[in-house]
């Protein structure tokens, strides 16, 4: 069981259904415009993730038997990407793969404020923003690796 | 899309039933006969695990309705308010920790005891305690084939070692639908619930399988095995020993056992509790060390607890600390003696969590009428309202205890305090030390662009 900050001063706006047919909230603070990230936002997010990976040593070595691929999906607009991790090293290329390992799946602005390290996953996570599929220990272990590349 | 890696319906059922079977659920068992007269027993255990039922129908509507990990944190944050859902999360876990490793650890040390008489149980205590320590840091899990193997062979063990005491001693039932007057039947089925602690653990596993439902039936399905299975071995055993033998045992099974093979039996039965206690003690530790470092990242714990493991990517600080916590527990239920006070102490906070996922099916309902739900408990609020009120009597009839009332009102009052001044703190210093910009760049709009 892996909780979160479940920020009540929140109001939840609108919900997307995911791809297995689950609801996904999306929260808005009092007296914010609801905005949405673009493709390109995202895009540059999880360049900006890869590339703080790949320049640390430490975490491509913990991850050199941790093959795995993921999936990050929006849920507002359409943006599908794909990281790929490989013998401790993380590509990324756009669009979807089959059979990933992991699917994540939230809002465009959530997907770009996680992947530029601006909120910790637990966050959305556990409002229900952001929903992962896959393995406990498979989510634990990407939290683990933001945790590793963004502090706190 | 489809997920690699899945699991089959086989490996839920054997995991929320591994989840409730340790080698304390003995001892409740043999509670749950002393309550209640002559070979009654299977009444009060069939009565919890249907009561249970209804449980794990709010459980899977809850699930299938927000499908995560973060389990009741996240569906009591929803329902009613996050300081509720932090407040209940923490006592839950902080009482599962302590009821399951105090008497587990206890009733384990005694069957060992028997064994080896010359080693202390302390030895044994340090032992189990360093084993699943060691396993939780190198992230070792007891899971999927594994779990299955575990799990049918100790519930198979059940079986056949109660159908070879009936055959034995030639059983038949003696007054079987007189359990006795209300307030017995109300403890015993109280205290049954114990017996089942631990079978909705498996709805975390909601984004690992591929029908959201196959948990719901996961969690039904072992609820009916572990009842059947429950109720079968209490009976056989107060069949095969007086029950006051039972009951002045902290480890029951190993009486039973040696009355019904021999030290063939009792080897047995060391064989069927150190599996069943190690399977939950891995499992409890490592769902509570998770807890702890999710607290942590989301600043309700300190900081220190999300130190991961380099090597093996686990919060090893976490974990150890559960280490230092379990042995201190451990010891002081070895000293007092008082491992049924945490039976039913567990028993209690089960019965409380229960009856406030009835509710917060019913909130949820109100809340998020939209909402699509992959599984809908059917006749309305009827199920819900009666998962509340049945729960709601249940842990009243166990906290009529006074000594239980009292740890647990202790325990409600100190999380309740922490959650209100640590807490704010907490998050307080967190945001000192965040940094004042974002490391996403300032969104560039069409208007500021045309400047």
């Amino acid at each position: 069981m892996h909780p979160v900050n479940c920020d009540t001063a929140s109001r939840l706006v609108g919900r997307e259904r995911d791809l297995s047919g689950f609801d996904l909230f999306r929260f808005q603070k009092p007296g914010k415009k609801q905005v949405l990230a673009t493709h390109l936002e995202i895009t540059e997010s999880l360049t900006v993730f890869k590339d703080n990976y790949n320049n640390n040593l430490r975490l491509k070595v913990m991850n050199r038997d941790w093959d795995r691929v993921v999936v990050i999906k929006a849920t507002d607009i359409e943006s599908l990407h794909t990281l790929t991790l490989w013998d401790g090293e993380v590509s990324l290329k756009e669009g979807a793969s089959e059979n990933p390992d992991l699917t994540v799946i939230s809002d465009s602005e959530t997907l770009a404020d996680i992947f530029y390290g601006d909120i910790a996953p637990t966050e959305p996570y556990n409002n229900g923003t952001l929903r992962i599929m896959g393995s406990e220990d498979d989510i634990i272990r990407l939290d683990f690796i933001s945790l590793m590349i963004w502090g706190e | 899309m489809q997920l690699k890696r899945v699991l089959t319906l086989r490996t839920v059922v054997a995991t929320s039933a591994g989840l409730t079977l340790a080698s304390s659920s003995f001892v409740a068992a043999v509670q749950v006969a002393n309550y209640v007269l002559g070979d009654t027993a299977w009444i009060a255990i069939l009565i919890g695990g249907a009561l249970c039922f209804l449980a794990a129908a709010c459980f899977s509507e809850l699930n299938g309705l927000l499908p995560t990990a973060a389990g009741i944190r996240l569906y009591f944050s929803r329902a009613f308010n996050d300081q509720v859902s932090l407040t209940v999360s923490i006592l839950y876990m902080a009482i599962v920790i302590v009821g399951v490793v105090g008497a587990e650890s206890y009733v384990l040390s005694r069957v060992l005891g028997e064994v080896f008489p010359a080693v202390p149980p302390y030895f044994w205590i340090v032992l189990l305690l360093l084993l699943a320590t060691g396993m939780n840091i190198r992230g070792m899990k007891i899971a999927g084939v594994f779990q299955d193997i575990i799990t049918y062979s100790l519930i198979a063990s059940m079986f056949l070692i109660s159908l070879i005491a009936f055959n034995k001693i030639g059983f038949q039932l003696n007054t079987p639908f007189s359990p006795g007057g209300a307030s017995g039947l109300i403890q015993a089925v109280a205290v049954g619930v114990f017996l089942f602690v631990g079978f909705e653990w498996v709805t975390p596993l909601a984004e690992e399988v591929t029908q959201i439902r196959q948990i719901s039936r996961g969690m039904m399905i072992a609820l009916g095995i572990l009842s059947v299975a429950y109720a079968v071995f209490t009976v056989a055993m107060t069949a095969v020993v007086p029950k006051e033998a039972l009951a002045a045992s902290a480890a029951p099974q190993m009486v039973f056992a040696r009355q019904v093979l021999g030290s063939a039996g009792a080897a047995w039965m060391v064989a069927v509790s150190l599996a069943a206690s190690v399977t939950t003690f891995n499992a409890g530790l490592i769902s509570v060390s998770r807890f702890m470092y999710a607290s942590a990242r989301e600043h309700v714990l300190p900081a220190v607890f999300c130190r991961v493991s380099v090597r093996f990517f686990t919060p090893w600080v976490s974990i150890v600390t559960l280490f230092f916590v379990g042995l201190a527990v451990a010891c002081v239920t070895l000293l007092t003696h008082r491992y049924l006070v945490l039976v039913k102490l567990a028993a209690a906070m089960e019965s409380i969590v229960y009856a406030l996922v009835g509710l917060a099916v019913i909130s949820l309902r109100r809340k998020m009428p939209g909402q699509a739900r992959p599984y809908l408990v059917k006749g309305g609020d009827v199920i819900p309202v009666s998962t509340a009120a049945v729960f709601a009597v249940l842990a009243a009839a166990v906290l009529a205890e006074l000594r239980v009332l009292m740890v647990l009102l202790t325990a409600f009052l100190a999380c309740l305090v922490y959650v209100n001044t640590a807490v704010p703190y907490l998050k307080k210093k967190y945001d000192a030390r965040k940094p004042a910009a974002r490391r996403r760049p300032p969104r560039v709009t069409e208007e500021a662009g045309r400047k």
